[in-house]
């Protein structure tokens, strides 16, 4: 079994804890957006179904992903590396809020824990020794938050670097006080909660470099759309970064770099053939939890892919690198898993230099068994099927300068517009509010829930502000009303 | 002047109570128009904008977060698209040259469903947006053309939106 095999297993053990425990639901909930709904289960659906398509017949504790222990184990036998550690990370935060035990470095699913979080020991402190060994003594509690204590941390020797590294992430990872309070109230937005963990591990040194880490894993949007064929779940994600170059972005949307970028779910990822046009590319996908099984692996897919790419408005000014994507004629094939999948990846510039960039992408995806779009948005974190945008920004950073990494973008000016580019796009950076591109998911019950709900919030926070303003205490209660969960 | 506790709770309740109110009454109104299926790019955008104007009389707190939600519900069917904003010159008259493509031979967002918000730039205004029924398309980013007409000539503008 592989790193994503363990990665599965954990969030396959989260969705089965969350069925029979309300708190610990609402607890993952607050990183797993999908969990509010309280019918939301994924696991044991995806279990048998896979199952099923192998013509067995199985029980969902014959999972041939790991129960929890057993992949935390795995996952404390190697250090992770580019995008999964962000992906191992995110996991083990979503693991703490269902089985609060693992954020307790004492138990036998905490000590797991550290050693699945410790960074390699050449990169942190040579002489240290495995973290398994000699765990170093806890922070104190004012250290978890405190800048001064960051700074202690630096200064202070570090003896068990490895433990002191992977307990102080899974102390990082744990600490409700950074996701915005203890009471249960979040204030901070995911993506926000998840900068701040990066950036104070950074700090402290508990990791060796922030690269890959961002954005945040499973941070996209889910939607259920009226597909060509009737509703299908949709995931977005869009973010915008400095950390690479247009150029280089551009390097990294062909899709045979997704299979270097992310080895470990595309296995293959082959330019077969040109669609009628030469302008339009197929290829054969295959993507794994364990590339090395074959078709013993646990999650293993297959299908053709039609690509077509665009410069906007054209290559010698262009503002934007465009890859859209479909299933190719003659997909699906009746046994596909793969029903539907198309999607987009659109790297634009923000400004008139080559940083910043907006990264988007969008992936409509159904698979041969019925699961519902919440249920498929976590599959698809589970799998790291909708990371795209991660993975490019990953391989970007850390090969989009070397010489003959990536491809060339095969890209194709608009003929609409070439010669005769016109002033293009804003690229604000700050759009006007509803501007973004906004297909809405958001039934509209469910809105004026929500819209209640936060006003709700709000007046009781007022009021309280307001009594203890009459009773001359601290006027506290003001900087919450307005955060409210993302949706 | 003072004012008592009991008059700040007051008028607190009635401000709450008056945006409440209104707030459910757009949300009511939209409901009824999505249920209906007659939910559309013109409707998103007055939606958008009553909302904004709600919000701006409440708290900016209360704002941020309500704007949020007519963010997710200007697009609210899941088919209606909002691109972000693209730029022309003031006063200019906006004509789509043509449909949308995802690529040649590929789905296409015809010029029925494409609706330029404004398609009459004021003499100030330089941005516009395009708001699309995407209901039945495929999920990508569609591409094309509008023509920004002036006096002076006509200028093509590449635009695109994503669907997801």
């Amino acid at each position: 079994l592989t790193e994503l095999d363990a990665i599965v297993g954990i969030y396959g053990a989260v969705d089965e804890a969350v069925q029979s425990d309300s708190d610990a639901r609402a607890r993952v909930a607050q990183l797993l957006p999908p969990y509010r709904d309280p019918d939301v289960h994924w696991y044991g659906d995806f279990v048998r179904w896979l199952s099923e398509e192998r013509g067995v017949v199985a029980k969902r504790s014959e999972s041939r992903f790991p129960a929890l222990a057993d992949a935390l184990e795995q996952l404390g036998g190697g250090a992770a590396e580019g995008r999964m550690r962000a992906r191992r990370m995110f996991a083990i935060a979503v693991a703490i809020r269902a089985f609060p035990e693992i954020g307790e470095p004492e138990s036998a699913l905490g000590s797991a824990t550290v050693r699945a979080l410790a960074s390699p020991p050449s990169v942190e402190e040579p002489s240290a020794t495995p973290a398994a060994e000699e765990p170093s003594a806890p922070p104190r509690a004012d250290e978890l938050s405190a800048p001064a204590g960051a700074e202690e941390e630096r200064s202070a020797p570090a003896p068990a670097g490895v433990a002191h590294g992977g307990r102080r992430l899974q102390e990082l990872l744990a600490d409700n006080e950074l996701l915005g309070g203890a009471n249960g109230t979040r204030v901070l937005k995911l993506s926000t909660w998840w900068d701040q963990v990066v950036a104070t591990a950074l700090s402290e040194g508990v990791i060796p470099d922030g690269v890959g880490l961002r954005p945040m894993p499973c941070s996209g949007r889910v939607l259920t759309v009226p597909g060509v064929a009737g509703p299908v779940a949709a995931l977005e994600t869009q973010f915008q970064t400095d950390e690479v170059g247009f150029d280089a972005a551009t390097r990294f949307i062909e899709p045979v770099n997704w299979k270097t970028c992310m080895p470990n779910f595309w296995c293959d990822m082959e330019l077969t053939g040109r669609g009628v046009l030469p302008v339009l590319y197929r290829y054969h996908e295959v993507v794994s939890s364990d590339c090395k099984a074959g078709r013993g692996a646990p999650f293993r897919a297959e299908t053709d892919l039609l690509f077509n790419f665009r410069w906007l408005p054209d290559e010698e000014h262009a503002e934007v690198a465009l890859a859209n994507y479909q299933l190719s004629d003659g997909r699906p094939l009746p046994d596909d898993l793969i029903r539907v999948d198309e999607g987009t990846v659109l790297v634009s510039k923000v400004g008139p230099g080559q940083t910043p960039l907006s990264i988007t992408t969008t992936k409509r995806i159904q698979f041969s068994y019925p699961f519902s779009s919440e249920a498929i948005a976590l599959i698809m974190c589970a799998l790291g099927y909708a990371d795209l945008a991660g993975q490019l920004l990953y391989c970007a950073a850390t090969r989009g300068n070397a010489v003959g990494s990536g491809t060339d973008f095969p890209g194709e000016s608009a003929p609409s517009a070439a010669g005769a580019p016109g002033p293009g796009a804003v690229n604000a950076t700050t759009p006007a509010p509803g501007a973004a591109s906004a297909a809405a998911s958001s039934q509209v019950g469910q809105l004026v829930q929500d819209a209640a709900g936060v006003w709700a919030r709000f007046l009781r926070q007022g009021a309280s502000a307001i009594e203890r303003g009459a009773a001359g205490g601290p006027a506290g209660g003001s900087g919450v009303a307005g955060e409210a969960p993302e949706a | 002047v003072g004012f008592s506790a009991s008059d700040i709770v007051q008028g607190y309740a009635t401000l709450a109570s008056s945006l409440l109110e209104r707030w459910n009454g757009l949300a009511a109104d939209a409901s009824r128009k999505f249920d209906a299926g007659e939910y559309d790019c013109e409707s998103a955008a007055n939606d958008l904008a009553t909302s904004a104007s709600l919000a701006t009389e409440g708290i900016a707190l209360w704002a941020e977060e309500m704007l949020k939600a007519a963010s997710a519900f200007a697009g609210p069917g899941p088919s209606i698209v909002t691109s972000e904003p693209f730029r022309a010159p003031a006063g200019a008259t906006l004509e789509l040259a043509g449909p949308l493509t995802k690529g040649p031979t590929l789905d296409e967002l015809p010029v029925s469903v494409v609706h330029l918000q404004p398609s009459q730039l004021s003499a100030t205004e330089t941005e516009f947006t395009l708001c699309v029924d995407a209901a039945g398309h495929r999920g990508a980013t569609y591409f094309g053309t509008v023509n920004a007409l002036t006096k002076t000539g006509t200028a093509p503008v590449s635009v695109w939106i994503t669907v997801p």
